[in-house]
């Protein structure tokens, strides 16, 4: 029984009135728009945006507006560091995110932007419960930006569920949804993100749905 | 006779929900618990979510000053709990009021590591409450010690699921979204199907339906103690600014009934200043026109198409959320080039719907 992604028609009130046979049809449609709910609607989400500095260097003047026009660059070596909160639903097991980002314009460097998952445990970030996902160049990142295109990149992990090998993974893999255990679903979680050589405007997380 | 219901639910069961089958005691069970479920449970995610580069959301002040303000949707009117999280560095303290209609609620946390680490508070509603949204306020300050400011570096705010079993009654959220509990005994084996479970589940699913979901929630940062002076000095974005057109573009599915009917509402609320006579803004299609100052609402009509890459990408009706880069925005939201301004700017920007 797929999962309908959209809110279908619904049975007629009448069809439900006493005198009336309730046909097998009426109950497959509550139960599908139930379906729907659980795995589509209420699916879990947190949309982040980043803000950053709105100094303009060469007017020496405090714009007070995200006036960047998505590029942007770090010192050599810093890295842009973000802790997310993320709160789960018991519902949760796949986890999907966009970025938005901006690639260095040192063009002698490579960005690259790695994602992890954490619990909170006794109120501070605690064990790693997904190895995490490295973003890289070329595949996932822009290199650099050329400073002719104007807007931020964006990047995303897909939506395809991944299949660890037997013994699990030890450290990041190649982009792919992150993994919450069934012991950690409906908790707070944290998405630990660390970019190199790129800045973060944006992160949009969210549930990913299965289909099932 | 309890409203109980199982976390994570068991999905009604595909072979006995459909046309020609019998229908069977176990289907109706499980519906009637999923439904309290999601009553109970049902868009506890996220409400409120925020992040900022290193140094940019900062306090040396050393008395409250209000940095933040957001409109969050209400979820319905048992959920009274509303929990947030801060990474927060540096000492000092947090203070955060929720507004419901006239009652206020509020809470305080202090701290002092040095480094960035994790902020609980909880704001408990302790009347009930008919609100269908709330404004969120939030005080900074720093206190002694070192490093000389306190810093949020994310802020997340959800309302806490409440537990099995569901409240006995009918429940709401504010005075016509009705949703009638399912009392578990009454649909199990040897009970009849009632005409009630039928009538009750159909209002109960488009209550649920209606049910808000934040989409987007943004606001400048306000109050620094200083006006920054140079590059390595605080300079948060205060107001929504051209740059956020390629930024503040949020992925959400929206389901299309959302987009087709006026059974279902997408509500944008944005706080503006300096506006003395109007601003025409555009969002998902729709140019939205703000007239005076403080919060203004509108309900958006989305006339833009899903997102035909992310649709493939993640199989949803995804559309992007957020103020649209046309030239009507481009012309209206602030850029370098109106520095010093008095054009109508905003401060605070919330979108929500199905």
């Amino acid at each position: 029984m797929t999962t309908p992604t959209n809110f279908h028609i619904m049975p007629s009130e009448e069809g439900c009135y006493n005198g009336t046979i309730v046909m097998g049809a009426a109950v497959s449609q509550m139960a599908l728009a139930l379906k729907q709910l659980t795995n589509v609607k209420f699916r879990a989400a947190g949309y982040y945006p980043v803000g950053r500095s709105t100094w303009h260097p060469v007017l020496g003047q405090y714009i007070k507006a995200n006036y960047w026009w998505g590029t942007g660059s770090l010192a050599k070596g810093d890295t842009d560091d973000h802790d997310l909160f993320y709160f789960s639903q018991p519902t949760s097991e796949w986890i999907g995110l966009e970025l938005v980002y901006g690639p260095s314009a040192d063009l002698s460097t490579e960005p690259q932007i790695l994602v992890e998952l954490y619990e909170i445990s006794g109120g501070a970030i605690g064990t790693k419960i997904d190895e995490g996902i490295l973003f890289t160049t070329p595949g996932y990142l822009q290199r650099s930006n050329d400073g002719e295109s104007v807007g931020a990149f964006r990047t995303n992990t897909g939506g395809r569920p991944y299949t660890f090998p037997s013994g699990g993974i030890s450290a990041p893999t190649l982009p792919r949804p992150l993994y919450v255990p069934s012991a950690n679903r409906g908790d707070e979680l944290v998405i630990k993100i660390q970019a190199e050589n790129a800045i973060i405007f944006g992160a949009y997380i969210f549930d990913i749905y299965t289909g099932a | 006779m309890s409203n109980s219901f199982t976390s994570p639910p068991t999905l009604a069961s595909e072979l006995t929900t459909v046309a020609g089958q019998p229908i069977a005691e176990g289907a109706v069970t499980s519906m009637a618990e999923t439904a309290n479920y999601l009553w109970a449970v049902g868009g506890t995610h996220n409400v409120l979510s925020q992040a900022w580069a290193e140094g940019q959301c900062t306090q040396k002040g050393t008395a409250y000053a209000t940095m933040l303000e957001y409109r969050l949707p209400v979820i319905s009117n048992d959920h009274y709990d509303f929990h947030l999280h801060f990474i927060a560095l540096g000492p000092g303290g947090i203070r955060s009021t929720l507004t419901l209609g006239a009652a206020t609620y509020t809470d305080e946390v202090l701290s002092t590591g040095a480094g960035p680490h994790v902020i609980e508070s909880s704001i408990v509603i302790t009347s009930a409450s008919t609100a269908t949204y709330a404004t969120l306020t939030v005080e900074v300050k720093h206190t002694t010690g070192t490093p000389s400011h306190h810093e949020i570096r994310c802020i997340a705010g959800h309302w806490v699921a409440k537990t099995s079993p569901v409240d006995t009654g009918a429940r709401y959220l504010g005075t016509t979204d009705k949703y009638v509990p399912f009392g578990i005994n009454r649909v199990g084996n040897d009970y009849p199907l009632s005409a009630r479970f039928g009538v009750d589940m159909l209002r109960n699913i488009e209550t649920l339906r209606k049910r808000p979901i934040s989409y987007l929630s943004w606001s400048g940062v306000d109050n620094l103690l200083a006006a920054p002076t140079n590059s390595s000095d605080p300079a948060p974005a205060l107001y929504l600014g051209i740059g956020d057109l390629f930024t503040l573009q949020v992925p959400v599915h929206i389901p299309q009934e959302a987009v087709d009917k006026d059974t279902y509402t997408i509500n944008l609320h944005a706080y503006l200043v300096d506006n003395a006579s109007s601003i025409a803004v555009d969002f998902m299609g729709d140019r939205v026109t703000f007239t005076g100052n403080g919060w203004q609402t509108a309900e958006l009509t989305i006339q833009i198409d899903p997102d035909a890459y992310l649709a493939q990408v993640f199989a949803l009706n995804i559309f992007r959320v957020g103020p649209e880069n046309t030239r009507a925005n481009q012309d209206e939201l602030i850029d370098a080039g109106t520095v010093p301004w008095t054009d109508p700017k905003i401060q605070s920007l919330s979108i929500w719907g199905v």
